[in-house]
């Protein structure tokens, strides 16, 4: 069964770009070309999972379009926008998307962002099982102690011992800054000598192996000049 | 450095060993000078005094010429004061007959006739000469009587030829000296001890040379601290010099006056001796530490006593030069002097009284009303060097300075509207540059997305998949330039919100050093990062800070010579900290740092194809947004660069203890 992804671009061109893309991807592609066209493809389409929003378009803007939406449904919206401000960032998060993208986009990563968002949303949807003792869930992250894995959106990643043992301790300290030097002590169980930047390589590792762009870490965020937290989902 | 690094331990040692050192110099040297005084007293090397040893009174060849001269002017008739018979009668020495003391001595005048003598044989002279075994010796003085006056005689020689009133004193020691008088005793003393002279020589020598070295370290250490490229001086080197040596001078009578008077075998003379020498040590460190710092003059009490004169030709030379100020008040002065001479004339008169009074109260109220306008024009100057601008001041609240406070506001509106102008010119800028990359943005992600997609079609022309190349790698670029774009008007602009906190910079250091580790390491650049035992804390902005470090890094990953090091070093200088980023440049870096900074803005040909050369820029500003501040040098193909940044005191320390302050850090955020 095939997915549904509303695209809505009042650019055609882009709008068709990311159609071929995420067709490719084997999902069903609808396409829109401003706010009020999606309300109604929407209303018409009861199956459609996911949208892609563009914010500058004519007649009715992307962050009405998706505060409306927000209204009655709240399936997964991602914003898809050439503005990169950091405040239209915040805008768009804090009206209800649930990721923001900015032109022009990598396809890979617009692909990964799309298909993490529906696991997301469909494993949310689902009843969650009730998590055994050695598992923690952060967001999309687990963390099974027992079987000494870690899984990203449900799908595996395989990490080192000392990445493990780095995610685990973060884990377990959600919400919290440490640094190097304390991740090191009880990473490590050793005294740090604080010469070296191993901590730091290492995080930047698992980022590239958990985060879909490890410039804009989700779950493990780089507080510069204190060190590093876990953030909590 | 130059300067040797010495311990400041070390210099404490030193002071704490030289005070023992000195007071044992002191002790020996006391001890010398007494048995040297002995000494000559033993050989009759010296004449200076004789005592009856049971009576311990003290006489000297003063003594006899003053007793002479009563003696003498007795004989001739005169009448003696009531002060000269006094100081005749306490005389003591001259009842002490050849018998009781060993000192043998006559007066003879020119032609041979003994005066006065203390011998009773008929002829004193060769008797001194046979008991003295010939060791006499001869003191000439002329006898001169003047009446009426307390100090009725004057014994100098002088170049008369009156040979009638010169007199000779002729004396020696009794051979064997067989009266026990002080010249015997101090013989007895010096016999008893002469067998110690040679070990406290030798045992003071070696101290003073223990001492000596002492004392040319501290010489060599005066005013060095380790770590300190300043001369330290202390409270001491601000006295002012000539009251240091004043000081040191009385020391140096003190001493002397210690060797002439002390006597005793254990007395004030060495306590004296010990503090000319420490004296003499502090003034000569304090002098050095002076000179070193070449601050003797500014030191110097002479500098304060011409102070005023300085300040006075300054002043009638500025006078000179502010004529218009100085005519009002030279006007002012002159007329209120006038009326106070007026006044002066009439100063019995009751009335006139009461006018000068009310006419200094006037003045007085003129001054306060003058002072309070200039006050009002100070704080108004004060308002604008702070910022605020436009109509500072209110030109009827000022009337004596009217044109001034005129200026001022002129001044303050031109300025205002300068910079309301720069300000909307400047944000008008940022907001065009912005608009314009979103509507640029978005056919560049078409292209850049149709470029990708053509990729997936089944070309297989060389050529074409060469083209696409480079249309892939050149939109990308363009996406880069509009990206750097912005944010480079943003920052130069200050379009963009500063944080600043306390960060600990090694930390962030290596934080992004982590960040670039695979990236330099694929280009085969090591890495050599110098960090402080100690965390550096800074203020700065993290996000900004990061900002700057992923532009050097990255700087480095595209233009540094492949298989070379980057070195990373982080410096902490009291109230700065210094990173500094060098590498090996790939290409010839023929360009001056500062061009690198603004050859975008100033449109250089010479670019590179790889960045956007907006990169240093942006990361100066930032820098500068930060209170900092960043300088690049070029050296050959070394290419450096070096960041200036607040240090802060470390904060408690509060381990594992989450930042409550959420970081502005919307990337990527999600609402779950």
């Amino acid at each position: 069964m095939s997915q549904t992804i509303l695209v809505c671009d009042d650019d055609k061109e882009i709008a068709a770009a990311v159609d071929i893309y995420l067709t490719a991807e084997g999902f069903r592609v609808l396409q829109a070309h401003d706010g009020l066209q999606a309300l109604e493809v929407l209303q018409r389409e009861e199956d459609i999972q996911l949208i892609l929003m563009d914010i500058m378009m004519p007649r009715m803007d992307g962050v009405r379009a998706t505060m409306k939406i927000r209204e009655s449904r709240n399936i997964p919206i991602i914003m898809l926008s050439a503005k990169s401000e950091d405040n239209d960032k915040i805008l768009g998060l804090n009206i209800g998307a649930d990721d923001y993208i900015t032109k022009p986009f990598n396809p890979m990563e617009l692909v990964a962002r799309v298909k993490s968002q529906l696991r997301r949303y469909t494993r949310l949807g689902s009843v969650p099982e009730a998590p055994e003792a050695s598992v923690m869930v952060n967001g999309g992250l687990e963390l099974d102690d027992g079987a000494k894995q870690v899984t990203v959106d449900g799908e595996e990643v395989s990490l080192t011992p000392v990445e493990y043992k780095i995610v685990k301790f973060l884990m377990e300290n959600r919400g919290m800054v440490f640094s190097s030097a304390q991740i090191y002590e009880n990473v490590w169980n050793e005294l740090s000598y604080g010469a070296d930047n191993i901590v730091a390589v290492h995080v930047r590792h698992i980022r590239e192996k958990i985060e879909i762009n490890p410039k804009e870490p989700r779950y493990i965020k780089v507080i510069w000049g204190h060190g590093y937290k876990m953030e909590k989902l | 450095m130059a300067t040797p690094r010495i311990g400041s331990g070390l210099k404490a040692l030193a002071v704490c060993l030289l005070i023992p050192v000195l007071a044992a110099m002191s002790l020996g040297l006391a001890g010398i000078w007494q048995l040297a005084i002995r000494y000559g007293a033993v050989t009759g090397a010296e004449y200076t005094y004789t005592a009856a040893a049971s009576n311990q009174m003290y006489l000297d060849s003063t003594d006899i010429r003053e007793y002479y001269h009563y003696w003498q002017a007795q004989q001739d008739g005169e009448t003696l004061n009531y002060g000269a018979l006094e100081a005749m009668n306490s005389a003591p020495g001259f009842c002490h007959s050849a018998e009781k003391t060993n000192l043998l001595w006559a007066i003879v005048d020119a032609g041979g006739n003994v005066l006065l003598t203390n011998l009773a044989e008929d002829n004193p002279l060769a008797a001194i000469e046979t008991l003295t075994g010939g060791n006499v010796s001869m003191q000439t003085f002329r006898y001169r009587w003047k009446e009426s006056s307390y100090d009725a005689y004057t014994d100098y020689l002088d170049d008369t030829e009156d040979t009638k009133s010169l007199r000779y004193l002729r004396m020696g020691l009794r051979e064997g000296l067989p009266v026990y008088d002080s010249y015997a005793a101090d013989r007895q003393q010096f016999e008893e001890r002469k067998g110690y002279l040679w070990p406290i020589i030798n045992a003071t020598a070696i101290v003073a040379g223990v001492a000596l070295l002492l004392f040319i370290f501290l010489v060599v250490v005066a005013g060095k601290k380790k770590g300190q490229e300043k001369i330290q001086l202390n409270f001491f080197d601000h006295v002012w010099i000539e009251l240091v040596l004043g000081g040191w001078i009385l020391l140096l009578c003190l001493a002397v006056e210690g060797l002439s008077y002390d006597w005793s075998a254990v007395g004030v003379l060495p306590l004296y001796l010990l503090l000319f020498l420490s004296g003499t040590v502090i003034t000569i460190l304090t002098l050095v530490r002076r000179v070193r710092a070449r601050k003797l003059y500014r030191t110097s009490l002479l500098r304060q006593l011409l102070r005023p004169f300085l300040a006075l030709g300054r002043l009638l030379r500025g006078a000179a030069s502010h004529t218009r100020m100085m005519t009002r008040l030279l006007i002012v002065i002159l007329g209120v002097s006038l009326f106070e001479v007026f006044c002066y004339g009439m100063r019995y008169q009751t009335f006139f009284v009461l006018v000068w009074s009310v006419g200094n109260i006037a003045l007085v109220l003129l001054a306060i009303w003058v002072a309070i306008q200039y006050d009002t024009l100070r704080k108004a100057t004060d308002r604008m060097a702070a910022g605020q601008l436009g109509e500072v001041v209110r030109e009827k609240d000022t009337p004596f300075f009217k044109e001034m406070a005129r200026n001022l506001n002129s001044a303050g509106q031109a300025l205002t509207t300068a910079v309301e102008d720069a300000t909307r010119s400047e944000r008008m800028k940022t907001e065009l540059i912005t608009n314009v990359s979103h509507d640029i943005k978005t056919p560049l992600t078409s292209i850049i997305n149709y470029v990708d997609l053509l990729r997936t079609t089944d070309i297989t022309d060389e050529k074409a998949l060469e083209y696409i190349d480079v249309l892939e790698r050149k939109s990308r670029r363009l996406a880069q330039l509009m990206a750097d774009l912005v944010e480079a008007s943003k920052v130069t602009s200050g379009n963009i919100t500063v944080e600043l906190e306390t960060l600990n910079l090694s930390e962030l250091t290596k934080q992004a050093a982590g960040e670039f580790e695979a990236r330099l390491e694929s280009k085969n650049i090591a890495l050599v990062i110098g960090l402080p035992e100690q965390p550096v804390y800074v203020t700065a902005d993290g996000r900004h800070m990061w900002r700057v470090l992923d532009n050097l890094f990255g700087n480095a990953v595209k233009y540094a010579l492949d298989g070379t090091r980057v070195y990373v070093d982080l410096i902490d200088d009291g109230p700065r900290a210094i990173l500094m980023v060098k590498n090996v440049s790939r290409d010839p870096l023929n360009i001056r740092p500062q061009e690198l900074m603004e050859r975008f803005v100033r449109g250089d040909q010479a670019r590179n194809t790889e960045g956007s050369g907006l990169g240093l820029s942006i990361a100066r500003s930032l820098m500068e947004l930060q209170q900092g501040g960043m300088d690049i040098a070029i050296d050959g193909d070394l290419f450096k660069v070096t960041l200036v940044l607040r240090t802060m005191p470390p904060p408690a320390p509060v381990p594992l203890e989450p930042i409550t302050a959420e970081e502005p850090e919307p990337v990527g955020s999600d609402n779950t």
